[in-house]
């Protein structure tokens, strides 16, 4: 059966590991009070329990909930309540598995100064709490909205700060692919497709490049030499010619891009040298 | 069926009562609900603050009758064109504008919770929301208007520059 509680543990988090507002996580040795994650370990682990009737569980996961709701003001207290509250659940739901692999026994007793620290914790966190921000979205999250912008924003918002130059680094192999589906319409899927344009290893393709070549075609910043025609490709030989490649300067004149070659279809800025 | 009730509550433990087939515009509930069958206990959402769960909802209703978007698989293999982002409806922009003075903190915590439901139209229209926002703007004007702090020092800010020189001018 499928657990849908499951995502929101499975959201990883951003790269600047900044406090943001997903639950915090707690250290997994240390087991003293209940966190966030504590409870969503419950519910999932309660939802995933098979010996139950569907109705049951969600009977018993309201009472976590329930529990849970009582953490906030004096937390201390809650805390206990609350373990003791879980326990009667999971364990009453014949799960003694479950509590032992958490280690119940260690949990009591050394939830005493800890408890203390963290009791202190939420009213403090909520005063400096960082807004979520661009930065503190998942990669994954951040990673679509880039697939929105066109190249020259993307390197614009990479300018703006050094968790967001990291971060879209970070992404940019994957960007890259898409963006070059997206504009170039390069086949990223297919394995055959991508050996006529000269990339052999998709999986080691350096798709940033590949997509910065495209451009610099597309924009006239390159001059060709042709080599030869595709063998074996009957249907395309007619308009498709490998090339050597120079990139124009800025500064003028042309460098040779060493070890390059390219397929052109026809009707592409071609200057045959 | 469709007309039940169910009841979510929300991380502050506030109960929210929908009826099922506006729940259902989420994907995770859907689910849920599939798996769970007939049952009028509330369903945790503690990812999710009263206030968000109650925009995503009334995103929800408005758009109750909208088709079920299709799935990725269905769709990206042959969708080959740019992602645009100009083609935001008219009450879909309204709604995520909300209130000017929050907008940024409860855009981006409305793009979380639509993420961690699995309402995909409203997680697009959320970071279409944000492209757009990006677009046009220049790098100061990027970082005002997400609180981000300028932490380059002036020689790095300028070598990002000329490695990103190859896209300057488009």
């Amino acid at each position: 059966m499928i657990i849908p509680i499951l995502p929101i543990s499975s959201i990883p988090s951003t790269t600047d590991a900044s406090p943001s507002d997903l639950p915090p996580q707690p250290p997994t040795r240390q087991l003293a009070p209940p966190t966030e994650a504590d409870f969503l370990t419950d519910v999932s682990a309660l939802l995933e329990t098979t010996s139950l009737s569907a109705a049951a569980r969600l009977a018993a996961a309201s009472r976590l909930v329930e529990a849970r709701s009582r953490w906030t003001g004096t937390r201390a207290q809650a805390d206990d309540a609350y373990w003791k509250e879980r326990d009667v659940i999971l364990k009453g739901n014949g799960r003694p598995d479950l509590s032992k692999s958490r280690e119940v026994q260690g949990e009591s007793a050394t939830s005493g100064s800890a408890a203390h620290e963290i009791a202190q914790a939420p009213e403090h966190n909520a005063k400096r709490r960082q807004r979520p921000t661009l930065t503190s979205l998942p990669p994954e999250l951040f990673h679509q909205i880039l697939l929105y912008l066109s190249h020259p924003k993307i390197t614009l918002l990479s300018l703006t700060s050094k968790p967001l130059h990291t971060l879209i680094h970070t992404l940019s192999q994957p960007l890259y692919r898409t963006l070059c589906s997206h504009h170039f319409h390069i086949p990223i899927d297919s394995p055959s497709g991508l050996r006529a344009l000269f990339i052999d290893n998709p999986s080691s393709a350096d798709w940033k490049d590949i997509y910065v070549t495209r451009w610099n075609l597309m924009q006239g910043r390159y001059k060709f030499r042709i080599v030869g025609d595709v063998e074996g490709l009957e249907e395309r030989k007619k308009r498709e010619e490998v090339v050597e490649t120079w990139r124009m300067r800025r500064e003028g004149g042309y460098i040779d891009v060493k070890g390059r070659k390219y397929v052109l279809q026809v009707g592409q800025p071609t200057t045959a040298v | 069926m469709s007309d039940t009730l169910v009841t979510l509550t929300s991380q502050e433990g506030k109960p929210e009562q929908v009826p099922r087939r506006i729940a259902e515009r989420s994907t995770l509930l859907k689910n849920m609900l599939e798996d769970v069958g007939e049952s009028n206990q509330p369903i945790p959402l503690p990812n999710v603050s009263h206030k968000i769960l109650k925009r995503v909802l009334e995103y929800c209703i408005h758009h109750k009758d909208d088709p079920q978007p299709p799935s990725d698989d269905d769709k990206d293999s042959f969708d080959s064109s740019r992602k645009r982002s100009d083609d935001i409806d008219e009450w879909d922009q309204k709604f995520i504008k909300g209130k000017e003075e929050e907008h940024n903190e409860e855009l981006f915590q409305i793009i979380l919770a639509a993420n961690y439901l699995d309402i995909k139209p409203l997680l697009d229209l959320g970071c279409k929301t944000v492209a757009n926002m990006i677009k046009g703007k220049s790098p100061e004007q990027i970082r005002e208007m997400f609180n981000i702090e300028n932490d380059f020092t002036p020689e790095e800010e300028d070598q990002i520059r000329r490695e990103n020189e190859w896209a300057a001018d488009a």
